[in-house]
């Protein structure tokens, strides 16, 4: 039932765009561009998760090394965004784009998922629910997003809201309803985050 | 059009309200000024550390291994910073842990690093010392406009947790409220970028839509 109720959890909940406010950068700078762009770090908001889990809990706890969670952290998913996208980009032959926010974590939203991966699993397997579910909710994010902007984009608003503003009020807008929503799913489930 | 000097701070590319390179800091810390201080005195430590430490061992830092020395610095100096405010406030250390771990994120996402590259030491210092302020001030600006409205109170940290001043049993309007949550700051934020926009058009004539805004 937990790994089950974790995804949602970290999907709509815990989102680490919509509720913690991660990924500006990244998102509302991809909106021109292909959603296959999204591939890349979504991969790497999943394995940011479980690997972060994994070495902190398995490895570096253990050897009596877990406080410096709060040193390594940001290295580690960094460096584990960089790989996914090198890797990503060697297997598909094609060059990594200048745009790539992958140095900074995908502007946080790699990040995001490992440390509420590290806070909310007990398990690899709730690790793996956690990491899915950001990566997935973001996924979401970036597809209502793009449909949002192309709409608009042919809307007669003012000037000075076109473009960042006028998606940040989007943004939050949606942010609204995924509170709501998040809300009604754990009081029909009978669960409380 | 009128001449762009001085624009660089807050009214050029570079500013926090055009590239909201420090976006996910004004969207979670405002919501209490208690928090909004912490992290402000934190970014404060860090990012004026951190630069001067890079100017300084620049030389010693071999250019292709430049990247990740910067991340190892900047996060040592995170950890050290929030560790030591822990001794004073350790419960806003502890509400606050999942975005001061964001820090260093800030500090590499913001063109900010970059300009002090070409700098002297204490240009950069300067630089840095002028970009923690304006981050600052305008963290304390929609703290002071969130806070009142989502808790009634304005906030500052204390050892016991945060100490509230001016209590404002006059706001229970749950859309009031509203202003303090994640989705408000979303909102307020974008309004806020708009009206910089029309104001940085009258003063600098700048376009109110620029390329990648």
């Amino acid at each position: 039932m937990n790994v089950l109720f974790l995804p949602v959890l970290a999907g709509i909940a815990g989102n680490s765009y919509l509720q913690l406010g991660f990924g500006v950068q990244e998102l509302l700078s991809r909106r021109n561009r292909p959603a296959g762009g999204d591939i890349a770090p979504s991969a790497a908001i999943f394995l940011s998760g479980f690997f972060s889990w994994i070495l902190f809990n398995y490895i570096l706890s253990p050897l009596g090394l877990g406080f410096l969670e709060a040193f390594l952290i940001i290295p580690v998913v960094i460096l584990i965004s960089v790989l996914t996208e090198r890797l990503l980009f060697t297997l598909s032959r094609k060059e990594i784009p200048v745009f790539s926010t992958s140095r900074t974590a995908y502007d946080g939203l790699a990040y995001a998922s490992a440390f509420l991966t590290l806070r909310l699993s007990s398990g690899p397997l709730d690790a793996m629910a956690v990491s899915l579910g950001s990566s997935v909710g973001f996924l979401a994010c970036g597809l209502m997003l793009r449909a949002v902007h192309a709409h608009l984009d042919t809307e007669p608003i003012p000037r000075c809201l076109r473009g960042t503003p006028s998606m940040l009020i989007a943004s939050g807008l949606i942010a609204l309803i995924s509170s709501f929503s998040a809300a009604t799913v754990f009081a029909v489930w009978g669960k409380t985050p | 059009m009128k001449i762009d000097k001085n624009a660089g701070f807050f009214w050029g590319s570079d500013g926090h309200l055009s590239s909201l390179s420090n976006f996910v800091l004004l969207f979670a810390v405002t919501s209490r000024m208690a928090h909004a201080i912490l992290i402000s005195l934190v970014v404060f430590l860090v990012f004026t550390i951190t630069s001067l430490v890079m100017k300084a061992s620049a030389i010693l830092v071999p250019r292709r291994h430049d990247f990740f020395i910067r991340v190892l610095i900047v996060s040592a100096f995170t950890a050290v910073a929030s560790r030591l405010f822990s001794i004073f406030w350790p419960i806003t250390v502890r509400d606050c842990a999942f975005y001061l771990g964001a820090i260093p994120l800030c500090y590499l996402s913001g063109s900010f690093n970059l300009r002090c590259e070409s700098k002297s030491p204490l240009a950069a210092l300067i630089l840095s010392i002028k970009d923690t302020l304006v981050f600052s001030a305008l963290a304390f600006a929609l703290a002071l406009v969130r806070e009142p409205f989502g808790y009634g109170a304005i906030s500052v940290p204390g050892p016991e947790g945060v100490i509230e001043f001016f209590g404002l049993n006059a706001v229970t309007n749950v859309g009031a409220r509203f202003a303090s949550a994640g989705a408000g700051a979303f909102i307020l934020i974008g309004y806020l970028v708009a009206l910089y926009r029309k104001i940085r058009f009258r003063l600098y004539g700048k376009p109110l839509c620029g390329e990648n805004e």
